[in-house]
C-alpha cells in the first residue's frame, strides 16, 4: 500500500483519518494524499428555468471556510510524522462528495474514510455514502471510527470469511496489512449452520495461501447464538481485535447502493476500524 | 513489502492448452517462488429428459472412467512438467457437484492469488466460461490465448484505462505481473472528449502510483475513429500482456458480459489479465 488516499471530506474527523493513514504509510513506506473535496452548489432549481432562483450553496461555503484550517492542520500533522505527503483540493461541480472520492480513489492503493459515532443521527446517511464509495471504487476502503482514545494499530486482525467473492476480495486486498500483523484470525461465524458437524472448517486453503505470503494466520470457527453481525461485533470485543476485514455485500439499484444486512449493521455500530472489500 | 503472487491456480481441464498454461504459470512461479495448483474437475452427468418419456440410461461408470483416465493423463504430464522445471506444486482432482465445472473452479480460485485459464476462442462456450469465472471469483484471471507459443515473457504490457471501478481493480491486481514487464502503457482512447475541462490526460496519476510499486509505466492517450474495443485489441496485438477490467454481471445462471470484454475474449490478441 504505497499510495494512501485520506479523504478529509468528513470535517472534524481529520485526526483519526490521518492517524490511520500515517500508521499504514510508515509500515509500507507509503505516500499520503490528503484529499479535500469541495462540493458544488445544489443546482436543483424549483422555479422555472431561466429565473433567478438562488442556488443553495451553503455546503460549498462551509467547505470553503474550512479549507485553510484543514490544510494547515494536515500539513502540520504530516510534517511532524515525517511521511511523504501531498495536498489535493478538488473543487467539484456536483453537490456530493462521492464522485470526487471515487475518481481520485481509483488511483490509490487504499481509501481511508472517517465515520460518525455509532447511533448518531448522521450515521445512517453516512452508511449510504460509504456504500457508494466501497461499491464504486474497486479499491479497499478503510473506515475509521471516531477517536476512542485507542491508538490506531493493525496488530490483531480478524477476517470475516465465508468463501464468497466479496470476502475473498477483502482478504487478498488487505494482504499488505496482514503481512505486517502479529496475529491474523480467519473467522467463520456459526460454521455449524452451513456444514455437517464432522466437516472440517472451510478456509484451510485460504489460510495456506495467506501463509505463503508469510501471514501469521489461524482459522477459527466462532459459534454464537446471536445473528452474524452481532456475533462479529462480539468477537471483535472479546478478542480485542484492532482491525476487522470484511467483504461488503451490496448491489446498486439505479442511483442508490443497497448494502447487505451484515455490512450495514457493522457500519452502523462500528466496533473498530473496518477494512471493506467488494 | 511489494505485492507478490504466491499461489497460482491453473485450470487444466482443457488438455490441449496444457503446455501454454503451464509455461505461463512456470514463468510467474519462477519470478515469485510461487506454489502452483493444477486443478482438474470431473463434471457430473447431465440428465436430459426427453419430450416423450425416458431419455435412456446414462452410463455413469463409463463416463467417470473416461474423465478419470483423461485426468490421469494430465496428472502425469503435470508431475513431469513440475519435476522438470523444479516448481512447488500440488495436484487437485475434484468431483464437481454440478454439470458446470466453472463453479468448482471458482470455489478453488477464491483461495489463490491468480487463476490461469486457457482460451479456445473458436467456441462460444469458452467465452461464457471465462466470463463467468472472471465476474464471479473476485480474483484476477490470466487468460492464455490458443497458441503454440510457450515463451510468455512480458516486454510490453498494455493497461486499458478508462477510470472505471473495474479498470482500477485490474490495474492494481496486475501489479506483480507489470513489475515483470519492461514497459507498461496506460492506454486510454478518445479521452480528450471527456477531459477537455480539466486538461489532464487520464492515467497520468496512475503512472505515479504504479511507479511507487516499481512498475515502469507511461501514458498513451490515443485518438481513434475505431470502436474502443477494436482500438484496444489493435494496440495489444504488438504487446505481451493486456490488462483490462471485465464488465459483466451474473444473472442467475448466465453471465452478461460487457462489449469490450466479450470482444477481447473472442479475439485474444495476447495473454489477457481480467479482473472484476
Amino acid at each position: 500500500m504505497k499510495t494512501i488516499l485520506a479523504s478529509l471530506g468528513h470535517l472534524g474527523r481529520l485526526e483519526e483519518v490521518l492517524e490511520a493513514a500515517i500508521h499504514i504509510a510508515k509500515k509500507n513506506d507509503g505516500h499520503v494524499i490528503g484529499y479535500y473535496p469541495i462540493p458544488g452548489p445544489n443546482r436543483i432549481v424549483y422555479a422555472a428555468p431561466g429565473s433567478d432562483f438562488p442556488l443553495d450553496d451553503h455546503i460549498t461555503r462551509l467547505y470553503d471556510e474550512h479549507l485553510p484550517l484543514t490544510k494547515a492542520k494536515f500539513e502540520d500533522r504530516m510534517r511532524r510524522s515525517g511521511v511523504e505527503f501531498e495536498w489535493r483540493e478538488d473543487k467539484r461541480f456536483e453537490p456530493v462528495l462521492t464522485q470526487g472520492i471515487l475518481e481520485h480513489g481509483r488511483e490509490a492503493d487504499i481509501i481511508i474514510l472517517g465515520h460518525d459515532a455509532a447511533g448518531s443521527k448522521t450515521a445512517k446517511e453516512e452508511v449510504g455514502f460509504i456504500a457508494d464509495v466501497v461499491m464504486g471504487a474497486g479499491r479497499p476502503v478503510l473506515v475509521v471510527p471516531p477517536a476512542t482514545g485507542k491508538e490506531f494499530k493493525a496488530d490483531k486482525i480478524a477476517i470475516g470469511w465465508n468463501a464468497s467473492r466479496e470476502s475473498c476480495r477483502a482478504a487478498f486486498d488487505s494482504l499488505p496489512l496482514l503481512e505486517k500483523a502479529s496475529d491474523v484470525m480467519l473467522a467463520w461465524i456459526n460454521p455449524e449452520k452451513k456444514l455437517g458437524k464432522n466437516e472440517k472448517l472451510p478456509g484451510a486453503e485460504l489460510a495456506a495461501a495467506l501463509a505463503r505470503h508469510d501471514v501469521p494466520v489461524t482459522i477459527k470457527g466462532i459459534s454464537n447464538r446471536n445473528r452474524t453481525p452481532k456475533a462479529i461485533i462480539n468477537m471483535v470485543e472479546e478478542h480485542d481485535i484492532d482491525l476487522l476485514v470484511i467483504g461488503a455485500y451490496g448491489h446498486s439499484r439505479l442511483r442508490e447502493q443497497i448494502l447487505g444486512g451484515v455490512t450495514e449493521h457493522i457500519l452502523k455500530n462500528l466496533p473498530c476500524p473496518v477494512l471493506l472489500g467488494n | 513489502m511489494t505485492r507478490r503472487i504466491k499461489t497460482i491456480l491453473v485450470s487444466l481441464n482443457k488438455a490441449q492448452f496444457f503446455d501454454s498454461n503451464m509455461a505461463m504459470a512456470a514463468q510467474i512461479a519462477q519470478e515469485y517462488d510461487s506454489h502452483i495448483i493444477g486443478l482438474y474437475v470431473i463434471p457430473s452427468a447431465i440428465v436430459y429428459t426427453a419430450p416423450y418419456g425416458y431419455g435412456g440410461p446414462i452410463n455413469y461408470t463409463e463416463m467417470n472412467r473416461y474423465y478419470r483416465s483423461k485426468a490421469n493423463g494430465v496428472e502425469d504430464d503435470f508431475n513431469d512438467y513440475v519435476r522438470k522445471h523444479k516448481l512447488n506444486a500440488e495436484w487437485r482432482l475434484v468431483n464437481s457437484l454440478g454439470t458446470f465445472i466453472g463453479d468448482t473452479v471458482i470455489e478453488h480460485a477464491r483461495e489463490s492469488d491468480l487463476v490461469i485459464l486457457g482460451n479456445d476462442n473458436s467456441i462460444q462456450d469458452s467465452v461464457e466460461f471465462e466470463g463467468r469465472i472472471v465476474t464471479e471469483t473476485g480474483r484476477p484471471v490470466l487468460i492464455v490465448p490458443n497458441t503454440t507459443r510457450n515463451d510468455f515473457r512480458f516486454k510490453r504490457s498494455v493497461i486499458g484505462w478508462d477510470g472505471s471501478r473495474e479498470a482500477a481493480r485490474a490495474a492494481f491486481d496486475a501489479i506483480p505481473l507489470l513489475r515483470m514487464s519492461k514497459v507498461t502503457e496506460v492506454t486510454s482512447f478518445n479521452a480528450h472528449k471527456e477531459r477537455e475541462l480539466t486538461g489532464t490526460s487520464p492515467g497520468s496519476e496512475l503512472i505515479n502510483v504504479l511507479s511507487r510499486h516499481g512498475v515502469n509505466a507511461e501514458v498513451v492517450a490515443e485518438k481513434t475513429k475505431k470502436s474502443v474495443s477494436q482500438a484496444l485489441i489493435d494496440r495489444a496485438e504488438t504487446g505481451d500482456l493486456l490488462v483490462i477490467g471485465a464488465f459483466g454481471h451474473s444473472r442467475l445462471t448466465e453471465t452478461v458480459l460487457g462489449g469490450v470484454t466479450r470482444k477481447t475474449l473472442k479475439q485474444m490478441p495476447c495473454p489477457v489479465l481480467m479482473s472484476n
